[in-house]
């Protein structure tokens, strides 16, 4: 069992956004992922929604969640750390672990070496003592479990230490956690003293492989190494950047075809890695290497995300960092090699062979039109058509394991929303329109919201730009029916935001039909059901 | 046994008969590619509109509006197919993107949706990049949907090919009917000829449905023009070809105006 020292910064996606000193909240799909202390102070929490958060502290700053940014600050707490130890490995933005035995010789002891950690890491990010947890223990989950608590665990003491943590302490720790947790508890196993207390074969027998690692944790058994054999040298992949990147996203997409070329590798041998070394070579040699360490086997496309933050941190970091040169040659060693223990294919739907050709076509349509044209439609909320689903980039999401429906909001009604059918084109920006009833006059609509007179015809794309493609363009064209105004006040508090107009949805004289928005006394056509 | 025993054939002409049988049966059971699952499957209401009920793998289809374009892939997209929608950015203003919330809404499977905007760089002043795209879509996709492009004849011919070549369905979204478009020389062409909406009044109700007739017109088994009314939608969002047993719905949905479904949108 490997003595480790595990460190985590806290609240870390504050402390990248540079947000620490005020109440602030990091956001990922509407709920708060970390927050600042004063945030706490006023009673935030961590998986709270945003509106619940703004109700508990108004003035709170809401931050989006980038692991990219926090990946890039997190670069030169590791390069810090690196005085202690030369391999540090990265678990996710905010912390890391490494090996404990030889620092903790070197600086006489695991306390001392405790606190060493701690000033390198606090001078590195400019903050006092308790914006750090550093902990020791055997083996990297019970060093990570320690430092939340900030313990040096003796060695040897590590399942006394796990026995009385709760179950859930495993949740994101192996393959399906989650849903192991919950069994587990159900089962009346509260915490990890009573789960390890049973026989590993059992275990084995009734969960499986992630059972039994998950078992192995907690009976302090995380049999893991921190530093991995040097892997069999034909895994290696590298590949020579000639002229020499500049820019991420070139090195980038070179990374992603040699994070492919691995996957192929090690595939081809059964095997998967869990932690990827990836090497970066500048063509004035100098050299910047990180060991990424993810839970379970890495797929091409994770790996590929990894090589992109790391590059991003160094390429456009500090001055005093930045390389003098392109990065010329890329490297990418797999550690923690083992047994690809495989995955099985749904019985009902999962992983096609057109899922994974589609997956490919999409790299190469990136290649042909660039990264920022190819993309994916996502679930958000909104009350306009353009909002409520949102093209994103290909590349910014797992393909892999993509599901659409966001969440367990998804299909709940947004009050103020249009009624069904929606459009099925969207005209972005709208176009200027003109609306006027039976005498000529242009239709308004009252602050009460009662219109002016019944709209009698209408011409889309008015003036100069009649000469547009749709059907609609051109000239007068009468009103067949019609439906509205659904007024709408958005984002009153908000000045720069702020929207009040009045929908109507217009059948013309052929049987097209239109939506059509009245603000400030101007008509567009935003949207229309061809 | 008396029954097993009756089975044996007994003459020539019975074996060559149980012979003729079990080479049709090892023809239905065989691993090849039968003709059927040349056909991806669309939903009942638009069978109609394809001679062979369903859309033809290889194919090319021209349609006018987005909505059945949708309405036509929705099937194929739930079944494990995915769409590829290519859009060209167009003449500006007047436009306009696809919607993809109504795609959702028509049962399109969005998270085997993958939509490429080719940039104006790529595209070129006459569009001249954008068959390198088709093309490569084509490769992948079972489904491409192009909207409004304008190509040279010679580049729709190859796109064509290159559709029957890789067994996947193009589909020209083409809201200005032109004659240079993508659809020139379709298998089948689809344009709406009359559409009525239904479930709003004069100043009171919201769109609800509309029936549409859809002139088929095309090649091959499609060469015999027809005309086929469509709902599209229908009240919950699907889609039905207008059959006899709900000739009521029409004048009821027009004469009623549901004014009372809708409440105040605000």
């Amino acid at each position: 069992m490997i003595r480790t020292v595990a460190v985590r910064c806290h609240r870390w996606p504050i402390v990248a956004a540079g947000a620490v000193d005020r109440a602030s909240a990091a956001m990922h799909a509407n709920r708060v992922v970390a927050v600042s202390e004063l945030g706490e102070r006023a009673g935030v929490m961590v998986a709270m929604r945003k509106r619940d958060a703004q109700r508990r502290c108004p003035s709170i700053e809401l931050i989006d969640h980038d692991p990219g940014r926090d990946a890039r600050a997190f670069e030169p707490v590791i390069r810090a750390l690196e005085s202690i130890h030369p391999r540090i490995e990265i678990t996710e933005p905010g912390v890391c672990a490494f090996g404990a035995r030889g620092p903790a010789r070197y600086f006489g002891g695991e306390l001392p070496l405790v606190s060493q950690v701690r000033y390198v890491v606090c001078q590195s990010i400019g903050m006092g003592h308790g914006a750090v947890a550093v902990g020791i223990a055997d083996g990297p989950f019970a060093a990570w479990l320690a430092a939340l608590k900030g313990l040096v665990v003796p060695a040897g003491e590590s399942p006394t230490f796990l026995a009385p943590l709760p179950i859930g302490t495993l949740a994101g720790a192996v393959d399906d956690s989650v849903n192991l947790v919950d069994v587990l508890i159900r089962l009346g196993l509260r915490t990890l003293g009573a789960f390890a207390a049973l026989d590993a074969n059992d275990v084995l027998a009734r969960f499986g492989w992630a059972g039994a690692r998950a078992h192995a944790l907690a009976s302090g058994g995380d049999a893991r190494l921190l530093d991995a054999n040097v892997p069999m040298p034909d895994l290696v992949v590298s590949t020579m950047l000639d002229p020499p990147a500049e820019r991420v996203d070139v090195a980038a997409f070179a990374a992603k075809s040699l994070a492919h070329e691995l996957h192929d590798g090690l595939s081809a041998r059964g095997l998967a890695c869990s932690q990827v070394l990836i090497h970066a070579q500048t063509a004035n040699g100098e050299i910047l290497e990180r060991v990424w360490r993810h839970e379970g086997a890495l797929s091409a496309g994770a790996v590929a995300e990894r090589v992109r933050w790391q590059l991003d941190g160094w390429l456009n970091g500090a001055v005093g960092v930045r390389p003098t040169a392109g990065i010329a040659l890329l490297r990418l060693v797999p550690e923690g090699i083992m047994a690809d223990v495989g995955r099985q294919l749904g019985f009902w739907g999962g992983t096609t062979a057109a899922d994974e050709r589609a997956v490919r076509a999409i790299a190469r349509l990136s290649s042909l039109v660039g990264p920022d044209s190819v993309m994916v439609p996502e679930r958000r909320g909104g009350r306009h058509p353009s909002n409520a689903v949102v093209l994103v980039r290909a590349d910014s999401v797992d393909l892999d394991k993509r599901v659409v429906a966001a969440g367990p909001m998804a299909g709940c009604p947004w009050p103020g929303g249009l009624p069904l059918p929606s459009p099925s084109v969207l005209h972005s920006p709208g176009v200027p329109s003109e609306v006027v009833d039976a005498a000529g006059v242009p239709v308004g609509v009252s602050g009460r919201g009662v219109v002016s007179a019944p709209p009698a015809s209408v011409r889309v794309g008015a003036g100069s730009r009649s000469a547009g493609g749709s059907r609609a363009g051109g000239g007068w064209r009468k009103v067949a029916a019609w439906a509205g105004p659904w007024p709408i006040d958005e984002r009153w508090w908000d000045a720069s935001a702020h929207l009040r107009r009045a929908r109507f949805q217009i059948v013309l004289d052929g049987g097209d039909a239109l939506l059509l928005v009245l603000e400030r006394g101007r008509w567009t056509c935003e949207a229309a059901y061809e | 046994m008396a029954g097993a025993a009756q089975r044996v054939p007994q003459t020539q002409e019975e074996a060559d008969e149980t012979r003729r049988l079990l080479d049709a049966l090892t023809a239905k059971v065989s691993p090849t590619v039968l003709a059927g699952q040349q056909i991806m499957p669309v939903s009942v209401g638009c069978r109609d509109l394809f001679p062979e009920g369903g859309l033809r793998r290889g194919s090319t289809v021209a349609v006018t509006s987005p909505s059945l374009a949708f309405a036509i892939v929705a099937q194929a997209s739930q079944t494990g197919s995915w769409l590829c929608a290519i859009e060209c950015g167009g003449t500006g203003a007047a436009s306009g993107a696809l919607g993809w919330v109504s795609a959702a809404e028509y049962g399109v499977a969005l998270e085997r949706v993958v939509v490429v905007r080719v940039p104006a760089g790529v595209r070129g002043a006459s569009g001249d990049g954008v068959p390198a795209v088709v093309s490569a879509a084509l490769d992948a996709f079972d489904v491409v949907l192009v909207s409004d492009v304008v190509l040279a004849p010679r580049d729709v011919r190859r796109l064509h090919h290159r559709a029957r070549e890789r067994n996947a369905v193009l589909m020209a979204v083409e809201r200005v009917s032109s004659l240079a478009g993508l659809g020139a020389g379709a298998d089948v062409r689809l344009e709406f000829s009359q559409q009525q909406w239904h479930g709003v009044g004069q100043g009171h109700g919201a769109l609800e449905r509309r029936s549409v007739t859809v002139s088929v017109q095309g090649r091959r088994a499609a060469a015999r023009p027809r005309d086929v009314v469509v709902w599209l939608p229908n009240t919950d969002g699907s889609l039905h070809s207008d059959s006899l047993d709900q000739p009521g719905s029409l004048a009821q949905a027009g004469s009623l105006g549901w004014a009372g479904s809708l409440g105040w949108a605000g």
